[in-house]
């Protein structure tokens, strides 16, 4: 092609494309399609990558995994963390070691693959404990022995030891989701994407990668009848996008950054409903015991002593959130509700003088989000009011997650977020002796600590069980290490039309969404 | 032109072979660490150590590079840390709708060429002016804020376009629809760009000497124009379309996120955020191959309209 014809094909394309837009501008004006009453169109942060219960990673995994498999019994939703019967007819702990259940009649399990009987059960909780799976949430069915079959639809699970969790993460939460044992074995024991057979209340009519997940109901449910007869699923990374689509009617329902909750408080779309949950998460400035410039217990508690954690609430959160009283959230086993005493900069000042310290530099390791780094600059000019000098650094999640294996005791001051399920030991287990340069990047060392923590998790009196949960949020407290600021809201934004299934912590419930 | 072609080509492999391998080093340089993207914060020490020497983690740099290069020779890119799937049917999903949004961007961005002809005829006229105005503003304006006054404008106010995702790939119209945002958004900052360099350019030849001999030869203007004018003043243009390839790419990062497109950008994006390696590998080998043909092609094109360019070489 010569040149001459190449530059007019170029004014010619160039030419035409304009008028392809403006044609198709003219063309397509109208409206968007408006969400028709039986289907819901819902956004999650991120595609799912993973839906065996055994693997499962990110809340997308969770949401899919609790709408996919059936469980025996399952958190309702609502603001309270009770458990309804799911797939079990009945359910009993018969003694601390012994739980009978007897399955409901009828449930299916999609392609074929036959009725949901005691023998996937007992596969699907048994292969957790089989060392050739290498589970990373083996914890969670550790203390199980077997699952003993009494027929087709009843069976006993038996554990080595009293376990109380198995009430609260286990059965109603991941790992007590039921897979089909054909289907899995077929799948050469566990799988990623495709698990052959599904049996919740809704299945998987079609999956494009990172753009959209279509459900319709599953007809070999027997459970309550589902509110929608096709669910689509949007991965949508950033939240800002997230309500562009929900204010552009795109979505139903999505979850929105606390920093859009003033704007929408003060002003909400036609039609949006705001809910504002608590979750069991906490956020915290960990101190690390091991540092040698943070060795002597006065300098930590002058620095958990100088900041304004009121102050961090207005400025990094607009006052969604209330102050954490500890570790544990309101709602659960172990919450103290006694708030830590009110910032006292003197006070600070004097234990530092008291310990001897003056001239004191430190680093504090951020996630580059903008909610921790505008908290890292309070605490950085909090500190400086009692002469502490505060590095921060600002690191992505891939470097972040990293930094205790990295740094160990050279790590100082983090600032973290650890997401939890509505059982306190999920909590503690991070701070455990073995846990140190792993997720205890507090490097919190108490025998006392680890013992109470063992020792809950075999407690089944509840009142028990909660004070022993106290006392461990004592130790956390005196060993000076911890700062606990939040237990992070969940927001959700949803259109008034439906009436949504969430667990306590904003998680999406979508066997339980209603249209109005 | 043929050796000139093949010495080409053989330039875009060896770039290309040395960009993976700097990649794949940075990648693995900077901290973090893909056995937890894997397992999660409760796997064992023993678990994620056995993992780790499958994935030949515990070798040093070197011969994970081996292994590397020796899996992309036997057509195997490895898997996703997360969902365990081949990485180049990933690649494959994602990498057509990012090919689609550069290549119609591009596209686009070539009507700065008409307006920079127009603009340099009728020079410091009133259209001259406005687009000289405007050219400079748009420039001047990041794609993300462009993209999300788009998304306001028309998407939540007029609700013409979508938000979310690339369409129905088995209905163009629809496809188009939610292309066209997303093109506009990217493809506005190069209009105006490369309208001021072909203004520029044509003003500049416009004023040589074989333009006013073959207007003094009583030529149709339109002929001096388009084959001696035009055909000069549009080099500099190619020669940046060549290069914006690799910049139009990197600004589908944003664009990707802010319309939830999927595609590479958004791809690479999440994959380095969470050191999932074999994916960030992936999508930088298949967005090096994009930049560098992106470039080849633009200084082949260079070589065809302008045969002074081909003698250099040769």
């Amino acid at each position: 092609m010569s040149g001459n014809k190449m530059i007019r094909k170029i004014e010619s394309v160039s030419m035409r494309l304009v008028t392809a837009f403006i044609l198709s501008f003219v063309f397509l004006t109208g409206t968007i399609n408006i969400v028709r009453s039986d289907e819901l169109n819902v956004r999650l942060g991120e595609d799912f990558t993973t839906l065996d219960p055994a693997f499962w990673q990110s809340g997308a995994d969770l949401t899919m995994i609790n709408v996919l498999f059936p469980k025996l019994i399952e958190f309702k939703s609502g603001s309270d963390w009770e458990y309804e019967l799911q797939a079990a007819e009945s359910i009993e702990q018969v003694d601390e070691l012994t739980i009978k259940f007897t399955l409901k009649p009828g449930l299916m399990w999609t392609d074929g693959y036959g009725e949901v009987t005691t023998e996937d059960v007992k596969y699907s909780y048994e292969r957790y404990i089989d060392p050739e799976l290498a589970s990373p949430i083996i914890g969670d069915w550790l203390p199980l022995k077997e699952v003993e079959i009494v027929d087709k639809y009843s069976g006993i699970i038996h554990l080595k030891e009293p376990f109380a969790p198995i009430w609260w993460s286990t059965l109603p939460y991941s790992s007590g989701a039921i897979v089909s044992k054909k289907a899995t074995e077929e799948a050469g024991g566990k799988f990623t994407t495709d698990p052959g057979a599904t049996a919740g209340a809704y299945k998987i009519e079609s999956w494009t990668p990172r753009e959209k997940t279509v459900l319709v109901p599953h007809d070999g449910w027997n459970g309550p009848e589902v509110g929608f007869d096709k669910i689509t699923i949007y991965p949508i990374q950033e939240p800002k996008s997230a309500e562009i689509a929900f204010e552009a009617g795109e979505i139903d329902i999505t979850e929105i950054s606390i920093g859009s909750v003033p704007n929408y408080r003060e002003s909400l779309p036609a039609g949006g409903v705001l809910d504002v949950r608590p979750t069991a998460d906490y956020t915290f400035l960990g101190i690390n015991i091991a540092n040698e410039k943070l060795s002597d217990v006065r300098v930590r508690q002058a620095i958990k002593m100088a900041i304004d954690i009121d102050a961090i609430l207005q400025g990094a959160y607009f006052g969604v959130p209330e102050q954490a009283s500890g570790l544990v959230a309101p709602g659960l086993v172990g919450y103290t509700g006694i708030m830590p005493g009110a910032r006292d900069v003197q006070g600070a000042k004097a234990l530092l003088d008291d310990a001897g310290v003056s001239n004191l530099s430190l680093e504090l390791d951020v996630l580059n989000t903008a909610e921790f780094i505008t908290a890292a600059q309070i605490i950085q000019a909090n500190l400086g009011e009692i002469g502490i000098n505060l590095q921060i650094n600002q690191l992505d999640s891939g470097a972040f997650w990293n930094v205790a294996a990295d740094r160990k005791e050279d790590l100082q001051l983090t600032l973290n977020n650890y997401t939890s399920p509505p059982d306190p030991s999920w909590s503690t287990q991070w701070f455990l002796r073995d846990q140190k340069g792993i997720w205890n990047w507090v490097w919190l060392d108490s025998e006392d600590f680890d013992n109470l923590h063992f020792a809950a998790l075999k407690e089944t009196d509840m009142n028990k069980r909660s004070d022993m949960y106290v006392d461990m949020q004592k130790v956390m407290d005196e060993s000076g290490g911890f700062l606990f600021i939040m237990h992070p809201p969940s927001v959700i934004i949803y259109r008034d039309t439906i009436n949504p299934g969430l667990y306590p912590n904003g998680g999406l419930k979508l066997t339980d969404f209603k249209a109005n | 032109m043929i050796k000139y072609t093949i010495q080409r080509i053989l330039l875009a492999v060896l770039i290309i072979v040395c960009a993976v391998a700097t990649m794949f080093i940075m990648i693995h340089a900077v901290p973090g660490d893909p056995v937890n993207v894997m397992l999660g914060p409760r796997a064992t020490p023993e678990i994620k150590e056995a993992l780790r020497a499958r994935l030949h983690l515990d070798q040093p740099i070197t011969t994970q590079l081996f292994y590397f290069f020796r899996g992309l020779l036997m057509g195997d890119f490895g898997y996703d840390l997360r969902s365990n799937r081949p990485v180049l049917d990933i690649i494959l999903e994602q990498f057509p709708h990012t090919l689609i949004l550069v290549t119609s961007a591009l596209i686009v961005s070539t009507i700065g060429i008409p307006v920079g002809r127009y603009a340099a005829i009728h020079r410091n006229g009133t259209f001259d002016r406005i687009v000289g105005t405007i050219s400079v503003s748009i420039i001047a304006m990041p794609a993300i804020v462009v993209g999300l006054y788009m998304l306001l404008f028309f998407s939540v106010e007029l609700r013409w376009f979508p938000v979310i995702g690339a369409g129905d790939k088995n209905d163009w119209l629809d496809y188009l629809w939610h292309l066209t945002l997303p093109v506009i958004t990217i493809s506005i900052a190069w209009i105006g760009y490369i309208s001021r360099i072909v203004r520029a350019s044509m003003i500049e030849v416009l004023s040589q000497n074989h333009v006013r001999m073959a207007r003094a030869f009583g030529l149709p203007e339109s002929k001096v124009i388009n084959r001696y004018a035009l055909r000069i003043a549009v080099l500099p243009s190619i020669t940046m379309l060549g290069v914006s390839v690799a910049l139009i790419l990197s600004s589908t990062v944003i664009v990707e996120i802010i319309f939830s497109r999927p595609g590479i950008g958004s791809l690479l994006y999440e994959s380095v955020l969470s050191r999932n390696y074999p994916l960030v590998m992936g999508a930088v080998l298949f967005s090096t191959i994009f930049i560098v043909a992106g470039t080849t092609i633009a200084d082949l094109v260079n070589a065809a309209i302008d045969p002074r360019l081909r003698k250099e070489k040769d």
